[in-house]
């Protein structure tokens, strides 16, 4: 749920409470026609499961090879990019570095440091410096080696190193699954699969000496951890006393902010150890896995970045958005003139929690449902919801004009050479005085009054590529009424509010209807046959979705 | 030290009300729209640019600026009702930055949209990152850094490297030199 009102949320098809309506075009999906009519499904947006099913428009992709809404379930995800085994990396990119940290070219006799510019740490402060601005990355390594071999053999008895401890432990494992019989290949049933099967099967049927007759009978051990650092296993111990109280010691004098964050200690195996900030030692930056989305159901591209490396921004080669291609509803209400802060543009994060004041129940309230169509034809747009909303706390809506047409989105020359449209907000070239100034300011016309009234079956504004209409909105109660019968225990449980149930969401159904000609329909063309043409040479195409409008919360009053 | 502004010529447009008494170094350079209010003493020391739209509030006390120091655009210095401010040398008050403090010392910085509190004290070679705030009366040690979120840190690199400093030093300066070749100086407006 979206934490700011008024919010939109548009609910994918895939999941049962949003079956697809049968459509004109539908006859070879005659097995998927609901048992009963769409009208008498509606949806619940309080449903603990239509969670699942909702998503804001930010979210939702487009197949324009299936012309249906994909959620994030209905998309699978690929990898294009791997930074682990580097496919698609060029060796270049390997040894130069990506790193944050630039290396400020402070020559002196040719040395190079790396710096930060935000809190100007430099590597003179753990006493690294360069003697060549390329292949950072080596020269790094190769530094930290010596360092830690010259530390070595002054502590004595020291325990291993990180990497051979982890050189051991990969050894010992792999040894043991080896010893220990192989776990079953997830990719093959076959018996012959792996060389130790093979082996143990062989064996069974006549070994060729005493040894391998004791094998079979020799139950196989199961697989063991380490025991010693032979093996791998890392040991803490409380031996080293010198070392931790010089460790104590240097934590109370110096303060808070010179300790590690575990963050810190984790962004490499070098770093592990590091209790003070002092002894922490540069990270490469990781390379970033990059993944495409595809269609579960025909596998079509619906997003694929750029995979070259080393792009600042990512560019994508394929995007298909749902923002591109569904009509897309916003309501406000009708009273207040002034539009509500963006929460993406709060500046402070008390602005954020400004809630909007509660609406209250029994009050009637008009709305502006506007639609915006992103494609470029006009479109037909047929609305429904239900009368009272579905859920603990009914309120009655009612929308004054169902049933319209949106125009099309265009380039803005259209608008500008057309003559006529019905547009109130388009301004006609001649007329440069101060009436055209207002009405493009305010969007009507100034001879209007401002406070026109609602009519049912009116549109309510028409602009290029949106239309508005108005909503009614009576809100329910949040407790019913105290009757004379006392209720029984059962009823009051019933009464319960649960969490989100005093938010007032209006499910609408909405369909779109559309025509395309035959030639620009490539989607139809690439679906083969089928398709109904008509008289004119255009393609019926439809669209029909369920979405939530969130309008807010219902306050106490009654 | 509070006295008498010097009498406005009559260019309404440009000049504001009360031009306090400038006392610049005749190799500053000061642009044309800057802002210099108040009543109090205004010290400008060599070298040193203000940007355009810079404002310095002479209002609450004296404001002096060192030798090779910059204020750049919209950057305010200076208090309304809070005492004298010291700008030291090679310090650099960047856009936006909003300065009240008592002193900054000498190779400081104060960056884009910070604001350091009426009466801090700065030392010398600071940092205080963009967006920081430096709470009013706080000291910050010489070689203090200010950043993420309002952590401090001590940077090691320029304290013990005198050659570090150096080098700030000789960078401030060829920064100063690129500023005032492009800066137009207005300084027969605000001088005297």
């Amino acid at each position: 749920m979206a934490a700011t009102f008024p919010y939109t949320h548009y609910a994918c098809p895939c999941s049962n409470l949003t079956t697809p309506a049968p459509t004109s075009i539908s006859a070879k999906r005659a097995s998927l026609i609901p048992v009963d009519a769409p009208e008498d499904s509606t949806f619940n947006p309080h449903d603990p499961r239509a969670n699942y099913s909702l998503s804001p428009l930010d979210r939702l992709l487009f197949c324009d090879e299936c012309e249906e809404i994909r959620c994030q379930r209905c998309y699978g995800e690929e990898i294009i990019h791997c930074p682990t085994c580097l496919f698609e990396v060029p060796s270049s990119g390997v040894r130069s570095d990506g790193n944050r940290r630039s290396s400020s070219g402070e020559e002196v006799e040719e040395t190079y440091i790396l710096q930060c510019h935000y809190c100007d740490w430099s590597s003179l402060d753990i006493g690294v410096h360069f003697s060549k601005p390329t292949k950072i990355t080596e020269q790094l390594a190769k530094q930290r080696k010596s360092r830690v071999s010259s530390r070595s053999p002054a502590a004595g008895a020291q325990p291993l190193s990180h990497d051979e401890t982890f050189a051991n432990l990969a050894t010992f494992y792999k040894e043991q699954l080896s010893e220990s019989g192989d776990p079953q290949n997830p990719y093959s049933n076959s018996p012959y699969s792996s060389p130790n099967n093979l082996a143990r099967i062989m064996s069974l049927y006549g070994g060729l000496s005493v040894n391998a007759l004791k094998k079979t009978r020799e139950k196989p051990q199961p697989m063991r951890e380490a025991r010693g650092a032979k093996e791998g296993m890392l040991m803490c111990s409380f031996e080293d006393k010198a070392a931790n109280d010089a460790l104590l010691q240097s934590m109370q004098t110096l303060d808070w902010a010179n300790t590690t964050t575990t963050g810190q200690r984790l962004s490499a195996p070098a770093n592990n150890d590091a209790r003070l900030v002092d002894a922490l030692w540069p990270v490469a930056t990781r390379l970033r896995t990059r993944k495409c989305r595809r269609c579960r159901f025909c596998p079509q591209y619906l997003s694929y970045p750029d995979p070259k490396l080393k792009v600042g921004n990512l560019r994508y080669k394929i995007r298909v958005l749902a923002l591109n291609h569904i009509p897309r509803l916003s309501i406000r209400s009708l009273q207040t003139s002034c539009p509500l802060p963006n929460p993406a543009f709060c500046l402070h994060a008390a602005d954020l929690q400004q809630r909007q004041p509660d609406i209250q129940p029994h009050i009637t309230r008009q709305y502006i449902l506007t639609i915006r169509n992103p494609i470029l034809e006009p479109i037909r747009i047929t609305l429904a919801t239900p009368t009272t909303t579905p859920g603990r706390v009914a309120s009655r809506v009612t929308i004054l004009c169902p049933s319209f047409t949106v125009g099309p989105a265009g380039d803005v020359w259209d608008e500008a050479l057309s003559s006529s449209t019905t547009s109130m907000a388009t301004i006609a070239p001649g007329n440069g005085g101060r009436q055209a100034a207002m009405e493009s300011l305010t969007g009507r016309g100034a001879d209007e009054s401002l406070d026109r009234q609602p009519e049912a079956g009116k549109v309510w504004e028409r602009t290029k590529n949106s239309t508005s209409v108005v909503l009614e909105i009576v809100p329910g109660a949040l407790k019913s009424l105290p009757g004379i019968v006392p209720k029984s225990e059962t009823e009051l449980e019933e009464e319960e509010l649960e969490e989100g149930d005093d938010v007032l969401e209006v499910p609408i159904y909405v369909r779109a209807e559309w025509e395309v000609s035959e030639e620009h329909d490539d989607a139809g063309d690439r679906k083969g046959g089928k398709r109904i043409v008509e008289a004119d040479g255009n393609v019926k195409k439809e669209l029909a979705f369920w979405c939530v409008l969130g309008v807010g919360r219902i306050g106490e009053g009654g | 030290m509070a006295s008498r502004p010097a009498p406005a010529p009559k260019r309404p447009s440009q000049l504001p009300a009360s031009k306090p008494p400038c006392n610049t170094h005749p190799s500053a350079i000061i642009a044309d729209k800057a802002q210099i209010t108040g009543a109090h003493a205004v010290e400008i020391g060599e070298n040193a640019v203000i940007h355009p739209w810079a404002r310095i509030r002479a209002e609450g006390g004296k404001v002096s600026i060192g030798k090779n120091s910059m204020v750049y655009e919209g950057a305010t210095v200076g208090t309304v009702d809070g005492g004298d401010v010291l700008i030291g040398d090679y310090v650099n008050i960047e856009t936006g930055a909003v300065v009240e403090a008592k002193s900054v010392g000498d190779g400081s910085t104060v960056e884009v949209n910070a604001v350091i509190g009426k009466g801090a004290v700065l030392g010398k070679w600071c940092r205080v990152a963009p967006l920081e705030r430096v709470e009013a009366g706080e000291e910050l040690e010489d070689f203090t850094v200010v950043y993420g979120d309002g952590q401090r840190r001590v940077d090691k690199t320029t304290k013990e490297h005198a050659e570090v400093r150096e080098l700030k030093k000789v960078g401030q300066e060829k920064v100063v030199q690129a500023m005032r070749t492009l800066t137009p100086n207005a300084m027969a407006k605000w001088a005297g």
